[in-house]
């Protein structure tokens, strides 16, 4: 049984167009995954996907589960024209996981069957056979096959009494998830996409997986507490696209109206554009930034727990007392006082790897090979990186830093300060505060070069527009890497090459979280194709390969 | 980073005509402080667990407890110095069977096999005779074998020096590898970790003295 679903779930890789099986998907359901065969093949060709490492194992996988010479994977009668569906459907005090996929004949699942000596139930139109343990049904007709897990737990944990309940969702129905407004959103946006799951109402869906988790428990009395915790969270939904250039997943969490206001308030922020002044973030390595209104963010999170937080959670009889200690905290710190020293825009660029002069104790031996200890000196490659975070305070800042230099902690380099982290740490960390920016780093020339004002930024428009747009963004550019390692670093030729191919096989990733739109909190996830490749699917497929050997 | 660190082991007996000496070894990870110290942030490097400073001076101080209650023993001494990351145990012993068994002892508490006895020394004051037995060791042999290519490469650029020093001359010794110093009253033999560890490199040596 795990053989055939696993064999089952593997084939999602292959099949695609439309005979939609979303009309055999009804309203209900909560959890949608669809895998795009179509969509897949046309990144990856079918007989590509068979002579790869996986696509070996898999037909390996097969004949063994059919007991039969599987050469391709439509040998199994699966139909590569249409969509795959997993989804879920919950009927109260049950729920059904359903895998839905189109078949060009069945007579090899029939044989399966036949051969594996289960009952085969023939109704009208279709067969099925049960399993109990869990409570499946394998149904299947012409067409279509449907694999349906019945779970269903009592308030004690034990199992159903039969799972000849479930339904074969073979047929299509005219009440679909079709009828389902935030579906139908999603829907529309993931046309493109190989793989898109979509998840309704996060609060009921995660009260419902709580309930039949017997692992859990201790969760299973309290689904209406998470629920109301979780209940600001709307539908999710994902979309995995493999393109040309990239492969991109992309998600949108829905929030309700009360909680998006909080939310857009955090985000309102404006990033400050002066730290664009101070970074080369065009042949960085690596750059993350972040940007709230701090301010904000304190004040509306204490309310949430105020609000929100604690009626839902706390006991009854210290809800009171816990509410008032939010408002004692809430009264004491000064948000804005806060939101002033740190404003809430950060900007974080490994910037490269510079060498530097490390001293180092050796030993050289006199006439009798008495040992004296020398010093001797080599050089050492270190990243570099440069944080900045905007502050608009000057009174606090400024006695702290008197405060730091007269304890030795700093040491004043002419309009930079050197941080004394003594060996602790093993890179010298450079500080200062100008033009209302707070920055640290590691590199002393940058540093001198921002004081004297003859530092060269290097942003691109691209980049400034994306660092603008989200409240968090990252990028990791590991092939520039390249450029900052030789074969000296190395112990061997044979080790350079490998790390040098690792390197530059590596794809670019950018990720940006946008701010809120409507109710909606949007992100997106890119791995840009490295050369060589056709597409974001055809260069996985090569990493896995060489991952596997 | 994904540079190559290396270091230094250096152990040195300086002898007395009456067989008394001392002993101290040195470990110099000196020219890795910079790797070291970023390793020293983490929990743990590639499935190994990170001891913390603490740790490692805890273990140091077994060891210094551990000779200060051996025979013949005494004049124990330490330095820990995380800065440069360079230890040393050094002490004063009567006899070099003293260290041997020491040795003994250290294998049979951490209940490795016998083939363990691998070191031993010996000096006959009326021979004039210094001699140092070293077998290699299969179990380290294996246990470095089992390294992958990258972590072998420490071995390799790791370095080991042995020193043995006398009031008198040096008249002949028996190890090829082994350097006598200009002044003539003193051993050297300098190779690498990994030749030790291979089982490749002969430590055992036999010095007469003038």
């Amino acid at each position: 049984m795990k053989k055939l679903l696993l064999a089952g779930f593997l084939i999602a890789f292959q099949s695609l167009q439309s005979q939609d099986l979303i009309q055999h998907i009804p309203q209900n359901s909560s959890i949608i995954l669809e895998v795009n065969v179509p969509k897949i093949l046309e990144a990856l060709p079918l007989t590509e996907f068979e002579n790869s490492d996986i696509g070996k194992e898999l037909l390996k996988t097969l004949s063994e589960v059919f007991e039969s010479r599987i050469t391709s994977l439509t040998d199994i009668g699966i139909n590569t024209n249409f969509s795959q569906y997993i989804f879920m459907v919950d009927k109260g005090n049950n729920i059904e996981f359903v895998y839905l996929l189109p078949l060009t004949n069945a007579n090899l699942i029939q044989q399966k069957m036949e051969q594996n000596q289960n009952k085969i139930i023939n109704e009208s139109g279709y067969n099925k056979v049960y399993h109990y343990d869990p409570i499946t049904t394998i149904n299947w007709n012409e067409s279509l096959l449907s694999i349906v897990i019945n779970m269903k737990i009592d308030e004690y944990g034990g199992l159903p009494d039969t799972g000849n309940s479930s339904s074969n969702y073979l047929s299509k129905i005219s009440s679909t998830i079709t009828n389902n407004t935030s579906f139908n959103k999603h829907k529309t946006k993931s046309k493109e996409t190989a793989v898109n799951f979509w998840m309704g109402n996060l609060s009921d869906n995660i009260s419902s997986l709580i309930k039949f988790d017997k692992k859990t428990g201790s969760l299973i009395a309290t689904p209406n507490l998470i629920k109301n915790l979780y209940n600001d969270y709307k539908s999710f939904s994902l979309n995995l696209y493999f393109e040309e250039k990239e492969t991109r997943i992309t998600t949108a969490m829905e929030f309700s109206p009360e909680y998006s206001k909080t939310l857009k308030k955090t985000f309102k922020h404006r990033f400050n554009k002066d730290l664009f002044n101070y970074v080369d973030i065009d042949n960085s390595l690596a750059y993350f930034s972040n940007n709230i209104d701090t301010e904000e963010a304190l004040k509306q999170n204490l309310r949430y727990l105020d609000e929100k937080v604690i009626p839902n959670t706390a006991e009854s009889s210290y809800k009171e007392e816990m509410s008032l200690g939010i408002t004692l905290i809430s009264t004491l710190l000064d948000e804005e006082a806060i939101g002033e020293i740190i404003k809430g825009d950060f900007l974080f660029v490994l910037s490269g790897i510079s060498e530097r002069e490390v001293e180092y104790t050796t030993y050289t031996y006199d006439s009798s090979f008495n040992r004296l200890p020398v010093v001797k000196t080599k050089m050492e490659k270190v990243p570099d990186f440069i944080a900045m975070a905007s502050t608009g305070e000057n009174k606090l800042l400024p006695k702290t830093i008197s405060y730091l230099e007269s304890k030795n902690f700093i040491e004043n380099q002419s309009g930079y300060y050197k941080i004394n982290a003594g060996t602790e740490v093993p890179f010298d960390y450079y500080f200062m505060i100008k033009n209302d920016i707070i920055f640290l780093g590691t590199s002393r020339s940058q540093f001198q070069n921002i004081v004297n004002g003859s530092y060269v930024p290097r942003v691109s428009s691209k980049s400034k527009k994306e660092i603008l747009k989200g409240h968090t963004t990252f990028y990791i550019g590991i092939g520039k890497a390249q450029n900052y390692i030789s074969k000296e670093d190395f112990s061997s030729e044979k080790e350079y090459n490998k790390i040098l191919d690792l390197i530059m096989n590596t794809p670019d990733i950018f990720f940006s979280a946008k701010k809120i739109r409507g109710n909606t909190a949007t992100s997106s996830l890119l791995f840009m194709t490295p050369e060589g490749y056709k597409n974001g699917l055809e260069y996985i497929m090569s990493f896995i390969d060489k991952l596997s050997k | 980073m994904l540079l190559t660190s290396c270091f230094d082991v250096i152990d040195e007996v300086t002898m007395h005509e009456d067989g008394s000496g001392e002993f101290l070894l040195t470990v110099n990870m000196s020219k890795s402080k910079t790797k070291l110290t970023s390793i020293m942030l983490l929990d743990s490097i590639k499935g190994f667990r990170v001891p913390s400073k603490e740790e490692i001076n805890a273990n140091i101080n077994n060891w210094v407890e551990f000779l200060e209650n051996s025979q013949g023993i005494s004049n124990v001494k330490k330095t820990t110095d995380f800065n440069e990351f360079i230890f040393t145990l050094g002490f004063s012993f009567l006899s070099v069977e003293n260290i041997n068994q020491a040795i003994e002892k250290i294998v049979i508490k951490n209940k490795q096999s016998t083939e363990s006895f691998n070191l031993r020394y010996e000096f006959n004051p009326i021979k004039k005779e210094f001699s140092r037995h070293y077998t290699p060791n299969n179990a380290d042999k294996n246990r470095y074998d089992k390294l992958d290519q990258e972590d072998k490469t420490i071995f390799n650029e790791a370095v080991y020096v042995s020193i043995v020093r006398f009031n008198n001359e040096v008249a002949n010794c028996t190890n090829k590898k082994a350097v006598i110093s200009k002044s003539g009253k003193a051993v050297m033999i300098r190779t690498f970790a990994s030749n030790i560890f291979a089982g490749n490199q002969n430590l055992s040596n036999t010095i007469q003295l003038k």
